[in-house]
């Protein structure tokens, strides 16, 4: 689909400097930035402190494939008075589809796309991060959600048992 | 670099919606910050229902089987001991005892309330042909009390409201009585109206089906004196003497739907399958009902408890306008132990299939959706 070339294009910078060109379309989906142009629609130049350049490019390219495809339903839409089921339901699956790629990254990347999903309001994003997440923990015993994560335990053997006293069950070894 | 025991709380608290309830308490078992966000209670799993099965009596523990993980857990609950459950609303369990006391048990906190004894069960066993004991040890009759409530709902969930009422369909005829929180004994829900199949609270107002042809449909919605209203809604039926209809009322989104389940009975195995299911929209206002094609992509669990509605996009399933039916009496099949009537209906392919809950030896024990309410 061509862009219109009157767009706005918005730099988003990240803590160590870099510089990030999107248009206004992907920059409003974070809500956070969304405010901010509403607030002042004059600005042109966002500052992102706490967004870091290879975590903000993964951001703005959830954003771009969203929009996209939200881009290419509409168009689809107008063109045939109304969307088939079969192509929208196709369309659905391959954008899932390539969420699950996108997913396909460390747990130290991923915490850091919680948060930066969670500090720009990426709706989307932090639901995809956060399910990931919690796909993650499923199943595991506590000690085994301390591996996959890196979390050092810094619950005495005393408040650990305490814990675990509370609901034995949920702590009982499957067979 | 990021630390995943540093997130905000905000976000851990998001995380734990994503979680069903045996990964929450895990959870809570990480590390100290994790374990704060856990203690807060916040959670309430929208997350697939349980089935609440057998009793090993010599531990005391409840088996209970967690479709999101197809995992069973033992939970020791003494309380519930040589009970015999009847219904279930809202995480809380109607039981009754050898006794024929009833009572109102949250499994998970297990805070308990004792209702007073549901009453006509003296005249109740002269009429009935089920029950092969004399009267003088029926009181403490297993087969009474299984027979005694065919089912038990709650209008709200105690936790949230002290004000909450408990309605039953009892005895042979199977009418209603209910219990206000409180109240010293069962009231009795007045008129000629009988063989009550299935009752639900929706909307503050108690709908029941009966099977009998000129009733149908009935609500009571004055609790101050209480009455049973008819509805003048057909709904179309098609039992045979070999297929018999199980209905049951339930509310999807604040719409009202009637599911007919029909069962067909095997004279040799002497047992009755599921073999088709229909979902009828009611229309209050209008008083009509149509068939129904999906459950506005909800999943729904049926039995002898309050259906479960399982809203997908909140529950983070995959199964959308899916039917899950389980036994409604205690019947096993006779060589493996198996229970024979359980299964999912799909609406969209119109086809049946199969869970798996483990096989438990307890024949006074009906599978019982449960859904946990842990705080």
């Amino acid at each position: 689909m061509a862009r219109s070339s009157t767009e706005n294009m918005i730099t988003l910078m990240s803590s160590d400097g870099e510089e990030f060109m999107v248009t206004e379309k992907v920059a409003r989906e974070c809500t956070t930035i969304r405010n901010m142009l509403e607030d002042d629609c004059v600005i042109t130049n966002i500052p992102l402190p706490n967004v870091t350049s290879d975590i903000l490019s993964m951001v703005i390219e959830y954003c771009m494939e969203h929009v996209a495809a939200a881009e290419k339903a509409a168009a689809e839409t107008a063109e045939k008075g109304s969307s088939s089921a079969p192509a929208a339901a196709k369309a659905n699956k391959d954008l899932e589809e390539w969420d699950k790629a996108f997913m396909n990254v460390d747990v130290y990347t991923l915490c850091d796309l919680i948060l930066a999903a969670n500090y720009l309001n990426v709706s989307g994003l932090l639901d995809l991060t956060i399910q990931t997440a919690a796909n993650l923990i499923k199943g595991k015993s506590p000690e085994q959600i301390r591996k996959t994560f890196h979390i050092q335990n810094d619950l005495s053997l005393e408040e650990e048992e305490k814990i675990r006293s509370q609901t034995p069950w949920a702590f009982e070894k499957s067979e | 670099m990021a630390n995943w025991s540093e997130l905000p709380n905000d976000v851990l608290e998001y995380l734990t919606n994503f979680l069903p309830l045996p990964d929450y308490h895990r959870f809570g078992a990480v590390c100290q910050t994790w374990c704060s966000i856990a203690k807060q209670k916040l959670h309430r799993p929208p997350h697939l229902p349980w089935l609440v099965l057998g009793h090993d009596n010599a531990t005391q523990k409840r088996t209970f089987f967690n479709l999101s993980e197809n995992k069973n857990y033992d939970i020791e609950i003494p309380e519930l001991q040589g009970q015999y459950i009847c219904g279930c609303s809202y995480g809380w369990l109607f039981t009754i005892d050898t006794e024929l006391n009833c009572h109102l048990l949250n499994p998970l906190t297990r805070k308990q309330y004792d209702l007073p004894t549901v009453p006509p069960y003296n005249e109740y066993y002269k009429t009935n042909p089920f029950l092969t004991e004399p009267m003088e040890n029926c009181t403490k009759s297993v087969e009474l009390r299984m027979l005694l409530v065919f089912k038990a709902v709650l209008d709200y969930d105690p936790s949230d409201r002290p004000d909450f009422k408990v309605v039953i369909v009892y005895g042979q005829s199977s009418k209603l009585a209910f219990w206000r929180s409180g109240d010293p004994k069962w009231s009795y829900i007045q008129g000629y109206y009988s063989n009550m199949e299935d009752v639900l609270f929706s909307n503050g107002k108690l709908y029941a089906f009966t099977s009998l042809q000129d009733q149908g449909l009935c609500v009571v919605d004055d609790w101050s004196d209480p009455k049973i209203t008819q509805l003048s809604i057909s709904i179309p039926l098609e039992c045979d003497d070999n297929v018999a209809c199980c209905p049951y009322l339930v509310d999807v989104k604040g719409e009202l739907l009637l599911v007919q389940r029909y069962r067909s009975y095997n004279k040799e195995k002497k047992l009755r399958t599921t073999v088709d299911i229909q979902v009828h929209k009611i229309d209050i206002g209008r008083e009509v009902s149509s068939i129904c094609k999906h459950t506005k992509g909800c999943t729904i669990f049926l039995g002898k408890s309050s259906p479960v509605v399982v809203d997908p996009s909140i529950s983070h399933s995959d199964r959308k306008n899916a039917i899950y039916f389980t036994d409604v009496c205690c019947a096993l099949s006779a060589s493996k132990h198996e229970r024979v009537d359980l299964g999912i209906y799909d609406m969209n392919t119109r086809m049946f299939s199969r869970y798996d809950p483990p096989h438990i030896d307890t024949p006074d024990a009906v599978p019982i959706w449960f859904n946990p309410n842990p705080w």
